[in-house]
């Protein structure tokens, strides 16, 4: 479904990312797995249209997707959450999942109040979904770290995405949260949607991942199913050297 | 009695004026100096119309919107790839153009000189006769003003704006063109400004470029910052207040020199005090901040 051909960024000769090559299959989580440094989110950044390639190409859906601006690669259907929790606290919890609505619209669209009830419902539906329906009408800026995130969630979920990029979603919630948002994973994985996500908690991505990508120094250095990459010797020596 | 309906003509006007900037700087975050050039393109639009092509008033006001949209369109292009610092900045540079046109373009503008004579506005044909009446007209069109604005912010429109002035990548990641959405909302703010610039054109029937400069620009964003960024009651606040102010020093007594200067100083401390021990102003909900903090770009790891 994603098709990433030969992507190569450097910042001011830093080769952040070199020559990499994957697909990004639906339906399936992809664990996206390295040392600091290893070019991951730099990988995310070029992948919904924060970072320009210097070279290669990114398709999605057979449809090229290289260079275009974040809100195209978003309303082409590619969701993201970010490493830091980005939320607008001063919104309402429902508000923020309602901005994630008729992506890529007009601002014509926007302005019709037509469809927001029906919206409405929809955001509701969703906030049950990550379990935050008692939060709806509070502002997002005072739900707990751990409910920011299933709100990020919420709201990439919103924009009816085929493939979900997601930055450490577990990193810094507590083992039952940690259960709670591997589980909607898993969930939207079932519905078939490709979910992609970055993760340092090894325990987590090990569990959670059909298929891990290893990367380190900017390249991709093992593929493959969880039981696999273990054993890798590369993937040993990028985390133990 | 004409004293007062004078002072409340002129918050009528200068509410409509903050407001109109309080939907691109307040609720959007984008700070803007140059409103005054947007309000004097209202107000030179409608003198030049109304008196050279004998335009009526009514149909002075609408040219003056549109060319103020369609101009103010053109600066946003080319402004709103900057951002923050360097927003201002270009924002600022574009006041400073607009002032030297109006005061150099001698034989279309009158220059420093100004436009006099301009003909008092008429409803139907008929002359309003006195300021009562004017008063009427400015709070008829100042309260349409607030109801359009008030649906605007209240639209998911406005939503996507409130959001944009808190995180831009946040919402540019959930599928929304955040230029176009600045776009839109700096060419409204500037087109609803120009309306304010029509009335006080008819209303003192004289204009020249001084009532145009950055410092007038500054004076409509204290408006906003007192009043409370991100509220429309709070800018028809800040505009009774501040409009309100040197009169009220006219009554303690100082002579016209000195309370013209007064004047200055006490708007810059009020300006000072506001930003150390109320932010948000009197009736915003939110700090009055160029950088908030969720501003950072995208990471890298």
């Amino acid at each position: 479904m994603l098709e990433i051909r030969g992507v190569t960024k450097h910042f001011d000769g830093v080769k952040a990312v070199t020559e990499v090559s994957c697909t990004i299959a639906k339906g399936a989580i992809t664990g996206l797995i390295g040392p600091n440094g290893a070019g991951k989110t730099t990988l995310f950044n070029m992948i919904c249209g924060y970072h320009v390639p210097d070279s290669g190409l990114i398709c999605f859906n057979s449809l090229e997707i290289t260079g275009k601006p974040p809100y195209a690669v978003a309303a082409a259907g590619i969701g993201r959450t970010f490493q830091n929790l980005r939320t607008i606290k001063k919104l309402s919890t429902l508000d923020n999942v309602m901005l994630a609505f008729n992506p890529g619209a007009s601002l014509f669209a926007s302005l019709k109040k037509g469809k927001e009830r029906q919206n409405r419902e929809r955001a509701q539906e969703l906030l049950a979904f990550v379990g935050l329906s008692d939060k709806a009408e509070e502002p997002a800026g005072e739900l707990s770290y751990g409910q920011q995130k299933l709100l990020n969630l919420a709201c990439c979920r919103a924009l009816d995405p085929a493939l979900l990029l997601l930055d450490e979603p577990v990193a810094g919630v507590n083992q039952e949260m940690t259960v709670k948002i591997l589980g909607l994973l898993r969930d939207m994985r079932d519905e078939g949607i490709g979910v992609l996500v970055i993760e340092h908690n090894m325990e987590a991505v090990m569990e959670v991942s059909d298929r891990l990508i290893v990367m380190a120094g900017g390249r991709v250095i093992a593929d493959g199913e969880p039981a696999q990459v273990r054993e890798n010797s590369e993937v040993i020596e990028a985390y133990l050297g | 009695m004409e004293y007062l309906l004078h002072i409340l003509i002129m918050i009528g006007i200068y509410s409509i004026v903050a407001m109109s900037l309080n939907l691109p700087a307040g609720f959007t975050g984008l700070i803007s100096v140059a409103h005054a050039a947007f309000y004097g393109i209202g107000a030179y639009t409608t003198a030049l119309l109304s008196l050279k092509a004998g335009i009526p008033f009514w149909l002075c006001l609408p040219t003056g919107v549109i060319l103020t949209a369609a101009i103010a369109f053109l600066i946003a292009w080319p402004s709103l790839r900057t951002r923050d610092d360097y927003f201002v900045i270009t924002t600022f540079a574009f006041q400073i153009i607009v002032f030297s046109i109006l005061n150099n373009w001698v034989s279309f503008t009158g220059g420093p000189m100004g436009i006099p004579g301009i003909p008092q506005p008429s409803v139907f044909g008929v002359p309003l006769p006195s300021h009562g009446a004017f008063l009427c007209l400015v709070a008829a069109i100042g309260i349409a003003v607030y109801l359009f604005l008030n649906r605007l912010i209240n639209s998911p429109f406005g939503r996507i704006l409130k959001a944009i002035r808190e995180d831009e990548i946040f919402v540019q990641s959930l599928g929304k063109n955040v230029t176009a959405y600045k776009m839109a909302a700096f060419v409204i703010g500037a087109a609803l400004a120009s309306i304010g610039g029509g009335l006080y054109a008819v209303y003192i029937s004289y204009i020249d470029p001084t009532s145009f400069t950055v410092m007038e620009s500054i004076f409509i964003l204290s408006i906003v910052i007192i009043g409370g960024a991100g509220s429309l009651k709070g800018s028809v606040a800040g505009a009774a207040f501040l409009v309100s102010l040197p009169e009220i020093l006219r009554f303690v007594g100082l002579p016209n020199a000195v309370a013209a200067n007064v004047r200055q100083i006490l708007y810059g401390v009020l300006l000072v005090l506001c930003m150390m021990y109320r932010p948000q102003g009197l009736f915003g909900e939110y700090a009055f901040n160029a950088h908030p903090k969720e501003r950072k770009e995208v990471e890298d790891a």
